[in-house]
């Protein structure tokens, strides 16, 4: 058994060994008879382009009209024509080149020409302008070429250009560039060898090149040499292989047969039993067990173990195919889910290439995700960087996890993607991954920042009604107590001259006026909190102004020359204005908002290199109207701080330099006319603020500003929850006006109801028990024409309803504080429609 | 037995046995494409020998007979052409053709073989300037020589200072060539600007023409046969009016139908041509009775025949022939060339001949001869000024 064994082993060796011998030495032999093959065309090719060359220079020669000129002309052509000649011989191969005229007699030659007279080939060159080429008898290795040369004239040949080629040095010249085993010859039709380049005597010519036209006329053969085979073993040594082989494939095959009876079949119906095992997943398969040697042992186990599958195998199988059914569902299921999911999930080898991308990868890069395959991962988020990126990989892995914010430029949008990058480590059969997720997170931010705004303005709205009752009859009262006090001391003593320093009437005067100065000084606090308050309420809800069709570049203009003083010495303005759809606004509001931003752009920019700064505004078309945009070359701003300049009173300026609220009021003026504002910026980059304007707009009806009239006797009937508040308006009135002042809007219907006469109310909008819309309802159940001489007093309408309510009725309220001149007018508006005093009275 | 005395009355009533003719060799281009000059010398040649004939023959009754052979303009044809005639029987002379080079190759050869050489058209000076006695060639036509001064004087009397010459590249190129140098060094007050040379078959002449216009010519003295001169005449049409020059040409690119080879573009330029004759003004009798006899043979209009000239010089020439060989006696060449040099008075097509030709002088015209022509609308030749 050992011994056969050993015997199949080394049969089979020798064999494979001679085998290979065999198929590699005839593969050799091929691929040299290839690569000599490809010599020669390339030998071939060249050959004929070298002599195509020299034959069509030849060719064109022979239609040169010099020629034909000095055919035809007798005297002078020695003048021209044997210089023309020399110029072209010694050029290539052409060693000779004669003239000759159609009787064969020379006209002009350089190199030795004699006449042709007579010869064979003269007809048919010169009577049927056939080309005809021959081998020089007088000089070895030279082709002489015969061509017509016409007379356009005469439409024939008239004469014959004989040009003598030299073969022999001009195949000589291909020696250097022949591989070293090809020669080239070139062969007579006599059988002559005219030329020969390449290695000496060559065993065997056996190849004749064929060359394209106009060489293929010249009658020449060109053949090549037919190398020896380089790997051609000894004949005897190939039949004692041959022999060899045969013998032991004889012994290999006795042996293998005997092994197979007893060790292989077994073994294959083993091997059988197996793959229907494994292909039809049955155990129900058995093999011969006969004997009692080791194989049918084995034989009987494998049976046994197969009996006892079988048993097991019928119940698992059921709930196994239950299984897979379920994680297949379930891997269906996430594959789709991942695919489809809102974020863009990528997977990355370690390299950072892109192995999986699910549709909103794509959605990301703006192409199908099949493109993304094996791109990097850098290419898609710039803010990975390539050299950066083994650092970060380690660092996924290290940690498990990366997230980080970064913003994305995006296709086509206005402004970059604020996008949340999460790397998670993966390792999947030892194979690590990264799963990367984006998130866009650029909506959410916005919508963030506008729910906290609102938030923000809301308080504002509350906080400027809650200071606007007491600053009314702070104001007011200061006001009242300035008059009085400068009364009491115009009547206390005359003013002080300025040498007198005694005691007395003028030190009495003296502590008055410090009184007033402090009074004036109280007041002009309380105005600060007033302008404070105001601002407060801009930013919230910004009370509605005359709208009118605004010229955005005079609006800028008009900005830009109030921002003068700030700009100057920071910066060049630049205003780059393009016409624009036309936009329907308060003027003074969106005045407002430019110098706004042309004052945060200027504060951005330390003051002294103005000829290196620049800010530029920009006014275009864009985001369904105009856009205002205002850029600068400041510090520029952190994502952290351009993510709440927005907020009333953030500010980054020095403490006095702003309150805080510029960008705030802003961006309360701009949101009520249906647009947004933007910011770019990057620290050291500069910024820029963009307001977007919608388009379009009905400009609201003019209101002629109304003289200051002197206001008529009245009674007026006072209704604020604050009494210090109706206090002070009483006080704002002039003396022929009674004014009877309420707490309380229930108190105050009484009196009406009562049938006291008023000429007029003045309400507060809102009061705890009843507010001042509902009081003017019930008024107007019991008195009509007073309803209609309701002035309403508001610190700040923080309802919508509210809002369009006084909306509707521009000229029936005043703002708290109340200003004296705003007070008058709008109660000389109600009032001038007539007293209603006396009819109530008869009430 | 009826035919015997029936043969021998046929035989008894024939004439005597034609004489043999007395030939004349033609050797023309007949092969070039657009020359019609070879067209003109049969036509002048064939009604010369119907009169001579009509008249009785020569020598006593022999009828003369064109031979001819087409030399398509090349000179080596033309030599074997001459070669192959010497060996015609009772050939008396050979007619040349219009191109000089032709037939300045063949004078030699003439000579060589003793065949009398008439040239009724190539006017090359040195086919009769060999310079060796006794010489052949004989020529009723124009020279170079004389061609020149015409041409020259034609634009100096159009006011005209600075010359610009366009010349081929052949013998007939440079014999023109010096004979405009010799007129211009007698007339200090024309000045050749600038000499422009072209060859055969050249596809425009149109940087000929911009140099010698750079070089501030006035007017061009052009030297051409038919086709290059319409390629002139084309590329000078094609200037703008201010630009195009007046050009005295040659009476070459008359050797060919000009008027259709110039077309349209002929009216636009300024060109008048040197000839010797014109059916429109013909100056003998014998010329306006040459006219009527091409008429008759066949040509509607003769005064629109192209190369007329070619007509009257060849129709000159074989009469004076044939009075050559009737004062000869015989064919024989030496005799006829000698007999050509004595020749009594003869008034032809062309001229009155007071003695046509003599040893010192092969020429039958003189410079006196020449005149000016232009185109008309119609095409026809006409005298342009009186000579």
């Amino acid at each position: 058994m050992g011994a056969a064994a050993l015997a199949v082993t080394v049969a089979v060796v020798v064999l494979a060994a001679a085998s290979s011998y065999l198929v590699t030495w005839s593969l050799l032999r091929r691929n040299e008879a290839q690569r000599l093959d490809a010599d020669a065309a390339l030998a071939e090719q060249r050959l004929g382009q070298l002599l195509g060359e020299e034959v069509r220079a030849v060719h064109e020669l022979a239609h040169n009209p010099l020629l034909v000129t000095a055919l035809l002309d007798s005297e002078g052509r020695d003048q021209y024509a044997q210089p023309f000649l020399r110029t072209h011989v010694a050029h290539g191969a052409l060693v000779a080149l004669a003239l000759h005229d159609c009787s064969g007699d020379v006209v002009s030659a350089v190199g030795v020409a004699r006449p042709v007279r007579g010869a064979a080939w003269l007809a048919g060159v010169v009577d049927e302008g056939r080309a005809h080429a021959a081998l020089d008898p007088d000089a070895t290795g030279h082709l002489k070429v015969m061509l017509p040369v016409d007379d356009p004239d005469t439409a024939g040949a008239e004469g014959v250009l004989v040009a003598e080629l030299d073969v022999a040095t001009f195949v000589g010249r291909l020696t250097g560039w022949l591989p070293p085993d090809l020669s080239l010859r070139v062969v007579a039709p006599d059988g002559r060898v005219v030329a020969s380049a390449g290695r000496e005597a060559p065993a065997r010519w056996g190849r004749t090149l064929q060359l394209p036209a106009p060489a293929a006329e010249l009658g020449l053969r060109f053949e090549a040499s037919e190398p020896e085979a380089l790997l051609r073993p000894p004949g005897w040594l190939a039949a004692v292989y041959v022999a060899a082989s045969a013998a032991l494939a004889g012994i290999a095959l006795l042996l293998s047969r005997r092994a197979a009876e007893r060790i292989t079949r077994p073994l294959r119906e083993l091997e059988s039993a197996a793959g229907r095992i494994a292909a039809e997943g049955t155990f129900r398969v058995r093999v011969p067990a006969e004997g009692h040697d080791e194989v049918a042992r084995l034989g009987g186990a494998f049976n046994r173990m197969l009996a006892a599958l079988e048993d097991a195998s019928e119940a698992d199988r059921a709930v196994l195919r239950d299984r897979q059914l379920r994680a297949e569902r379930a891997l269906r299921i996430a594959l789709l889910a991942v695919e489809h999911a809102p974020d863009a999930m990528l997977v990355v080898d370690p390299c950072g290439r892109v192995q999986f991308a699910n549709a909103a990868a794509g959605r990301f890069a703006g192409r199908p995700a099949p493109d993304l395959l094996e791109r990097p991962l850098w290419e898609l988020v710039p803010a990975i960087e390539e050299a950066d990126w083994s650092r970060r990989w380690s660092e996924i892995r290290s940690a498990g996890v990366s997230v980080g914010e970064h913003a994305l430029p995006a296709c086509g949008a206005e402004a970059p993607r604020h996008v949340e990058v999460t790397a998670r480590h993966l390792e999947v059969d030892g194979v690590e991954h990264g799963v990367v997720a984006l998130r866009d997170l650029t909506e959410h931010h916005q919508a963030e920042a506008a729910l906290r705004l609102a938030g923000v303005g809301t308080l504002a709205a509350g906080v400027a009604h809650e200071i606007n009752n007491p600053l009314t009859y702070v104001l007011g009262n200061l006001s009242f107590v300035r008059s009085g006090m400068e009364r009491l001391a115009a009547a206390a003593a005359p003013p002080a001259p300025p040498a007198a320093e005694s005691a007395g009437p003028g030190e009495l005067r003296a502590q008055a006026d410090e009184a007033l100065q402090a009074l004036d000084e109280a007041r002009q606090g309380a105005e600060r909190v007033r302008e404070i308050v105001r601002a407060l309420r801009t930013f919230a809800r910004p009370a509605d102004r005359a709208r009118e069709v605004v010229d955005l570049e005079l609006a800028v203009g008009t900005a830009a020359v109030l921002a003068r003083n700030e700009i100057r010495h920071r910066a060049r303005l630049v205003v780059d204005a393009r016409p624009v759809p036309r936009i329907v606004a308060s003027r003074q509001r969106i005045e407002q908002v430019v110098l706004n931003l042309l004052v945060n752009a200027a504060q951005a920019i330390p003051e002294g290199r103005a000829d290196a700064n620049t800010i530029t505004v920009r006014i275009r078309p864009g985001g369904g109207g105009a856009i205002v945009e205002v850029e600068d070359t400041g510090s520029g701003m952190t994502p952290e701080v351009r993510a709440r300049i927005f907020e009333p009173f953030f500010t980054t300026k020095p403490v006095g330099t702003g309150t805080g609220l510029g960008l705030s009021i802003c961006h309360g003026i701009v949101a009520e006319l249906g647009g947004r504002i933007e910011a770019e910026s990057a620290p050291g980059r500069g910024s820029t603020l963009r307001v977007i304007l919608p388009a379009g707009g009905e400009p609201s009806a003019r209101r002629a500003p109304e003289p200051l009239t002197e206001l008529p006797r009245a009674r007026l009937l006072v209704v604020d929850d604050e009494a210090e508040v109706g206090r002070a308006i009483r006080r704002l009135l002039p003396a022929q006006v009674e004014a009877i002042v309420e707490t309380s809007a229930a108190a105050a219907l009484g009196r009406v109801r009562r049938g006291e006469a008023f000429d007029a109310v003045l309400c507060d909008v809102m009061m705890p028990e009843m507010s001042g819309f509902e009081l003017e309802a019930a008024i107007r159940a019991v008195r009509p024409e007073l309803a209609a001489r309701f002035v309403f007093v508001t610190g700040g309408a923080f309802t919508p309803g509210a809002s369009e309510r006084l909306a509707r009725a521009p000229d029936r309220w005043v703002e708290k504080p109340v200003e004296r001149e705003a007070l008058h007018a709008t109660l000389a508006r109600a009032l001038r429609g007539g007293a209603v005093r006396d009819g109530a009275a008869d009430a | 037995m009826v035919l015997v005395p029936l043969l021998t009355a046929l035989l008894l009533a024939a004439p005597a046995a034609p004489r043999p003719p007395v030939r004349i060799g033609l050797d023309l281009e007949a092969g070039h494409r657009t020359s019609t000059s070879d067209d003109a010398i049969r036509l002048g040649a064939r009604l010369a020998v119907d009169e001579v004939n009509a008249a009785g023959g020569v020598l006593g009754g022999r009828l003369l007979e064109l031979v001819e052979r087409d030399n398509r303009s090349v000179p080596a044809r033309g030599v074997a052409n001459l070669r192959e005639l010497a060996t015609v029987p009772d050939l008396v002379a050979v007619l040349c053709g219009k191109f000089s080079p032709v037939a300045l190759e063949q004078v030699p050869v003439a000579r060589e073989l003793g065949v009398p050489f008439l040239d009724p058209w190539a006017a090359a000076d040195s086919i009769t300037d060999v310079g060796q006695r006794p010489s052949f060639a004989f020529r009723l036509s124009l020279r170079d020589g004389w061609a020149m001064p015409v041409l020259l004087e034609h634009l100096s009397a159009r006011g005209i200072r600075r010359v610009g010459l366009l010349l081929p590249l052949t013998s007939w190129g440079r014999s023109s060539h010096a004979a405009a140098e010799v007129w211009l060094r007698a007339h200090p007050e024309m000045r050749a600007v600038s000499v422009q040379w072209f060859s055969w078959g050249e596809a425009t002449l149109a940087p000929q023409l911009r140099t010698l216009r750079e070089a501030g010519a006035q007017g061009l003295l052009l030297v051409a046969n038919e086709e290059d001169g319409a390629l002139l005449v084309r590329d000078m049409a094609a200037l703008p009016r201010p630009a195009r020059l007046p050009i005295a040409s040659h009476w070459g690119i008359a050797g060919g139908d000009f008027a259709a080879l110039a077309g349209p573009a002929l009216k636009d330029v300024e060109l008048a041509v040197v000839q010797t004759f014109s059916f429109a003004a013909p100056r003998t009798r014998r010329g306006a009775a040459l006219g009527a006899a091409a008429r008759r043979a066949g040509v509607a209009r003769p005064e629109a025949l192209p190369s007329a000239t070619g007509v009257a010089h060849a129709y000159d020439l074989v009469h004076l022939l044939a009075r050559a060989v009737d004062r000869a006696g015989s064919t024989d060449h030496h005799a006829i060339r000698a007999a050509l040099e004595h020749l009594p008075p003869f008034e032809g097509a062309v001229r009155r001949y007071r003695r046509p030709f003599a040893p010192d002088r092969h020429e039958a015209l003189g410079a006196e001869d020449l005149f000016m022509a232009a185109w008309d609308a119609s095409g026809i030749l006409r005298p342009v000024r009186g000579r």
